[in-house]
């Protein structure tokens, strides 16, 4: 089936770059192998990170940025304190976390959905033990701080937006439309996943300039239209030829930013 | 790591010996179990919840509340999904108490969402060391409950006239119904007390844990196991299994690495059952011809 499918979230690096001779696979999202060599950059940057551990959900989101994660260690020439997986309804990753403690790790490498994340950082709260934890987006995906208590401000994770200190006009419109629709939000805390909204919103944006520079809604020849698209002022970035032949992932890890729970928003912690 | 190791392992393990007791106590008085025991643990944590933190009551009564929910469950379950099939011979009341598990469950994510909530507890706003091992206060408290459980189900059940008609009704429910003893409303109380342990074992776990719609199904699974282990008869052999079970999750884990836990876990339960058919301190059912 010739059917463009744009991917707003799932960050799986084998998503886009599938093999297929025949594309129709695109995203406007994050990608696993660039988070990854994101993550040990700022391992290293932020906290001089020089064996870092990872401590990833055991499943196919886990199992990709193992990949990534032992690939982009090895471009940074960086020795592995370990990796250890955890189930998604685990309570208690003391034992986890005590093996890579053991083994000497200076930074954690963290990948789960909100509530196996909360579970690491209680978990560390209860070893008392303090080092950096770089995390893919997970903890972004719902209320994290009150999840994970005061332990949520140490974790730094992968955004590719946040609406908190952004002062662009789109991002204050956007806002507006969404207090506007959907009148249960009352805080920024009832905004999540920010990343999911904007991503979705910059997709939806380019999926339409991609109909328009087609002239068609045919798979094959829509297909082509991505790749026509003009320059677009996106809510997260503004995007200059976002999808050719061989690139069918709109977003760049410079686009990514690191961000961190402060009273129960998403804040930007660094570029 | 080992004091560690030992806090995980025995506080894992009491909560999963603590739902598996409610598989104990229907078995032993009907023969079946409900297979919904997961669903009772989310159950029992979301009610907890939703007085408590929702809805503002005082705890206490918040978990009365979410306990008298469970017992409700637990009387809805023996009545809709086993004593029908039962009464008629049938063996289907396996399948209806896993559908209604799963009707359950997915009734919750739709009322409740899928966003898992915390149920704060003074219990774990700070760890105390022990040993050197960070350990929350609830963590101890979890495993004297499930003993404490133990202990006061075998102590009925040996000592006290309530205790005498559950093992009647057990050993011959007709000749028990002749002696007037109200069979059905036994079974129906034998299967609210066991959702009432499950939905104990959701409110101790909810502050350590979070609470979700989908937080019982792997406990309920797991203390089936446990619940095989340690004997199903057997009310001191399910909750030793849980404890075992436990520590040998965490022992695994924190020797052999997360890759292995569920390899030589459920490994060490098969060997376990090979030499031990009928559980750790289980007996094989005498048939008498």
């Amino acid at each position: 089936m010739k059917v463009p499918f744009v991917g707003p979230w799932a960050a799986g690096t084998g998503i886009t770059r599938n093999g297929a001779a025949d594309n129709y696979v695109f995203r406007v999202s994050a990608v696993d192998a660039l988070v990854d060599e994101a993550l040990v950059a700022y391992a290293v940057k932020t906290y001089g990170a020089k064996k870092p551990g990872a401590i990833l959900v055991n499943n196919a989101w886990g199992e990709s940025n193992q990949q990534g994660i032992v690939a982009a260690l090895k471009a940074a020439g960086l020795p592995s304190a370990g990796i250890e997986k955890y189930e998604a309804n685990d309570i208690d990753m003391v034992p986890q976390l005590s093996r890579l403690r053991e083994a000497g790790a200076d930074a954690l490498f963290l990948v789960g959905n909100v509530g196996p994340s909360a579970q690491v950082v209680k978990s560390l709260d209860r070893m008392g033990w303090t080092v950096p934890v770089i995390s893919h987006w997970g903890p972004a995906g719902g209320r994290f701080d009150e999840l994970a208590g005061p332990g949520a401000a140490r974790v730094h994770f992968v955004q590719t937006f946040t609406f908190a200190g952004n002062d662009s006009p789109k991002a204050k419109a956007v806002l507006d439309a969404l207090k506007a629709k959907y009148p249960a939000i009352k805080s920024m805390a009832d905004v999540t996943p920010a990343v999911g909204i904007a991503n979705a919103y910059d997709a939806t944006h380019l999926i339409a300039l991609a109909i328009q520079a087609a002239g068609a809604t045919e798979g094959p020849k829509l297909r082509d239209g991505f790749y026509k698209i003009p320059a677009y002022a996106g809510l997260i970035k503004t995007y200059e030829a976002p999808f050719a032949p061989d690139r069918h992932d709109a977003l760049k890890p410079d686009d990514y930013i690191f961000a961190s729970f402060r009273n129960g928003e998403i804040v930007a912690v660094s570029k | 790591m080992l004091t560690g190791t030992l806090v995980s392992g025995l506080g894992l393990g009491s909560m999963y010996g603590l739902v598996a007791l409610g598989f104990h106590i229907t078995f032993a008085v009907s023969g079946t179990v409900n297979f919904a025991q997961g669903s009772a643990v989310t159950l029992g944590a979301v009610l907890g919840y939703t007085f408590a933190v929702q809805l503002g009551w005082p705890m206490p009564l918040a978990i009365a509340a979410a306990l008298a929910g469970c017992a409700g469950l637990g009387l809805v379950v023996e009545r809709l999904l086993v004593r029908p099939f039962v009464t008629r011979g049938s063996d289907a009341w396996l399948l209806a108490t896993v559908a209604g598990g799963i009707i359950l469950d997915n009734v919750l994510l739709f009322t409740f969402g899928k966003e898992p909530r915390s149920l704060p507890s003074a219990l774990v706003a700070a760890p105390v060391q022990v040993l050197g091992a960070g350990i929350y206060p609830l963590q101890l408290l979890i495993p004297v409950v499930g003993i404490a459980a133990a202990l006061a189900i075998r102590a009925v059940f040996r000592g006290t006239e309530l205790g005498r008609v559950l093992l009647a009704v057990a050993q011959n429910s007709e000749a028990a119904r002749l002696m007037g003893i109200d069979v059905a409303r036994t079974v129906a109380c034998a299967f609210a007390l066991s959702a009432v342990l499950a939905g104990a074992a959701g409110l101790l776990i909810a502050p350590l844990f979070s609470v979700s719609a989908e937080m019982g199904a792997l406990f309920g699974i797991k203390a089936f196991a446990v619940a095989i282990l340690g004997g199903i008869g057997s009310a001191t052999g399910v909750v030793l299994a849980g404890l075992l079970y436990g520590l040998v999750e965490a022992g695994v884990t924190a020797t052999l690495g997360s890759g292995a836990t569920q390899i030589v876990v459920f490994s060490v339960i098969i060997l376990a059952l090979a030499l031990r058919p009928n559980g750790l301190l289980g007996r094989a059912a005498v048939n008498k011809v």
